[in-house]
């Protein structure tokens, strides 16, 4: 099999079937990262089709010291806040402050759940809150670096998060009573 | 952290979901729009330099020409004018207006005669080219300028007078302390017998072989050229290799992949050289030179081999041998290096003056010095080709060569030339083996030349 390093290489030269070869390789790792801050499959797939045609533009600049699956999916990330800043300006996070206080009081259970369930409950969040949700939860990013992301204050950043996880609760908390009901039922 | 978000980076850790085909369509199609727009502006870019190289030159050729020099005679005139009012009249004077001080019958005379050609002057050399006492040669340089009312040049053949000053001197209306080494002529077509009367000219002077003279250059010079490796056996099903693996089962062997180049193509390369030029006749010369050339071509190959610890690209026409690895397509760049010995003789077509147009034709000899091979994968190594042990080209060859050249002569010591040429090899000394090579080159190149003159007179 064709090394990354030769199949970098040869995208730098703008080989199509090296790009094509590079986008079999990488596009199904990426594309629950691009789900995940979309709000459905059409919306990650825009965010993916901008993200390949970065990496394709930016190989260049790649150093091989760098875990490439990490570059790609910094820029997959980068493209999604991009795209939903967008939408961000148009539903404006609120401060926490104006927000009545949520609290998850206990801890939620996933061992029965697939990423696809998860997935389509996270899509349903509104686009700020699913953003800080992805950046805090799973990127690992804290909320000052968030805000700085996002252009928000870190007090926002946390109140999305707080309310995000507060709805997220909530869904699989309706999601496990479903799988209850359903194994009581047979 | 709480375990719910380390549950969720678990639960997202490797997950793999696969897009829709229509995703990479639409990659697809961005990345060849950008690449068009990306070939339009490098073309455009090399279209731009070009026209402004064509514009610069034909700026520095219409700033040298003719059409600026009337004013300057013009100003000249003036000038000379000025300094007669003045009665400091110097030896350097202009011819016109010489011509001019003709009393009155020589001025009546060229002023009929030069009544239609209107006020455009220019001057021209002539040199002063023995010193009898009693008759002073005029010679000049090369022709004579005619100017019409339409300001158009029509340039006529050399000519040759030899004056007695006793009985005619044209510059004789005035006062000149000496006469100088190097005088100015009025642009215009004149006949001798129109401004003088009795006159000597020396027929042998105006006898074309006068004007030939022993004319050795040295020349030197740099150029372009393209190679077409030309290569026997190389049509399309030569340029797969097939790669074949033992199957037990069968107890036969299997096609398991090709290698193949594909796309092969020129790539400009430089040449210096230097060289010698004798004349035989007017019309005829002699040529002998000595090229050094970087020849590029290159193409396509989906192949490498691992020979010993190194990895390298594969040009099937050249040899390969070790494990094959097959990769998308990469590019491949063969450089040859060579010397080459032309030997031309040269006939001269057209004689503008100072410019002329020479065809070429001869023979030449060429040694090739190296022959590599480089992939554009990083971390593959370059080539390096045994002539002993590929068939592909041979060391020695010996090939045809003509061309044409333009000529311009700046001076008498110093000259340019524009040479465009072709060169097929035809023949080696080796012929054996799969691919053979008859390779052909076509290019062009500039030359400086230094000419060390012997005249028959």
């Amino acid at each position: 099999m064709i090394l990354d390093e030769q199949l970098l290489a040869l995208c730098i030269k703008n080989d199509l079937k090296a790009q094509r070869m590079l986008y079999d390789r990488y596009a199904s790792k990426l594309m629950p990262m691009a789900l995940r801050y979309a709000k459905s499959q059409e919306d990650a797939e825009d965010i993916l089709q901008d993200a390949f045609i970065k990496i394709f533009d930016s190989l260049e600049s790649f150093r091989m010291e760098a875990q490439f699956l990490t570059w790609l999916k910094r820029i997959v990330i980068n493209t999604a806040i991009n795209h939903n800043r967008k939408k961000m300006y148009q539903q404006p996070m609120l401060d926490i402050e104006k927000l009545a206080p949520m609290h998850v009081e206990s801890e939620m259970t996933l061992s029965n759940m697939h990423f696809t369930e998860i997935l389509a409950m996270m899509q349903k969040l509104p686009v700020g809150s699913r953003t800080v949700f992805n950046l805090f939860a799973i990127e690992g990013y804290g909320h000052k670096e968030i805000g700085e992301m996002l252009e928000i204050s870190e007090g926002t950043s946390k109140s999305q998060y707080s309310r995000a996880k507060a709805l997220m609760k909530a869904m699989i908390e309706e999601a496990n009573k479903v799988v209850q009901i359903n194994l009581a039922g047979r | 952290m709480s375990n719910f978000e380390d549950d969720l980076k678990n639960m997202f850790d490797g997950a793999e979901f696969a897009p829709s085909e229509q995703l990479w369509t639409g990659i697809e199609e961005a990345l060849k729009a950008k690449r068009k727009k990306g070939m339009f502006f490098y073309w455009q870019s090399y279209g731009v330099a070009a026209a402004l190289a064509l514009v610069l030159t034909f700026a520095y050729f219409f700033s040298k020409g003719p059409n600026q020099q009337p004013e300057q005679a013009v100003k000249t005139l003036t000038e000379l004018k000025d300094k007669r009012a003045s009665g400091k009249i110097q030896a350097k004077a202009d011819s016109s207006e010489n011509l001019k001080s003709i009393e009155p019958n020589e001025k009546a005379m060229a002023s009929t005669r030069l009544g239609n050609l209107g006020q455009s002057l220019m001057n021209k050399k002539i040199e002063k080219v023995t010193s009898d006492p009693n008759k002073t040669r005029f010679v000049t340089s090369n022709e004579l300028h005619m100017a019409d009312q339409s300001n158009s040049l029509e340039e006529i053949a050399v000519m040759s007078m030899e004056l007695n000053n006793d009985r005619f001197n044209p510059f004789a209306a005035i006062v000149l302390p000496q006469l100088p080494e190097k005088i100015s002529i009025i642009k215009a077509r004149w006949e001798v017998k129109h401004l003088v009367g009795p006159m000597e000219i020396s027929s042998s002077d105006l006898a074309p072989e006068a004007k030939f003279e022993r004319l050795l250059s040295l020349n030197g010079g740099m150029g372009s050229s393209s190679f077409d490796p030309n290569a026997s056996g190389t049509s399309d099903e030569f340029n797969v290799a097939e790669l074949r693996s033992f199957d037990p089962m069968l107890g036969s062997s299997a096609i398991v992949s090709s290698v193949k180049n594909e796309n092969n193509q020129q790539l400009g390369s430089y040449a210096v050289g230097a060289g010698i030029g004798m004349a035989l006749s007017p019309s005829w010369s002699l040529s002998m030179s000595l090229r050094y050339s970087e020849y590029r071509f290159a193409g396509e190959s989906n192949a490498y081999s691992i020979e010993g610890q190194r990895s390298l690209p594969i040009y099937i026409p050249a040899g390969f041998q070790g494990d094959i690895v097959i990769v998308p397509n990469y590019q491949l760049t063969n450089s040859l290096t060579s010397l080459a010995l032309p030997v031309q003789m040269a006939y001269k077509v057209l004689d503008l003056g100072r410019f002329d147009l020479e065809a070429k034709a001869g023979l030449s000899v060429d040694y090739f010095l190296s022959y590599k091979i480089k992939g554009d994968l990083p971390f593959l190594s370059t080539r390096k080709i045994d002539f002993s042990e590929t068939s592909l080209f041979n060391r020695f060859n010996l090939g045809s060569t003509g061309g044409l050249g333009l000529n311009y002569e700046l001076n008498p010591q110093w000259g340019l030339s524009a040479d465009l040429f072709v060169r097929k090899y035809i023949g080696g000394f080796k012929e054996e083996g799969n691919f053979q090579s008859r390779p052909f080159v076509y290019g062009f190149s500039f030359n400086l030349r230094y000419f060390l003159r012997k005249d028959n007179n």
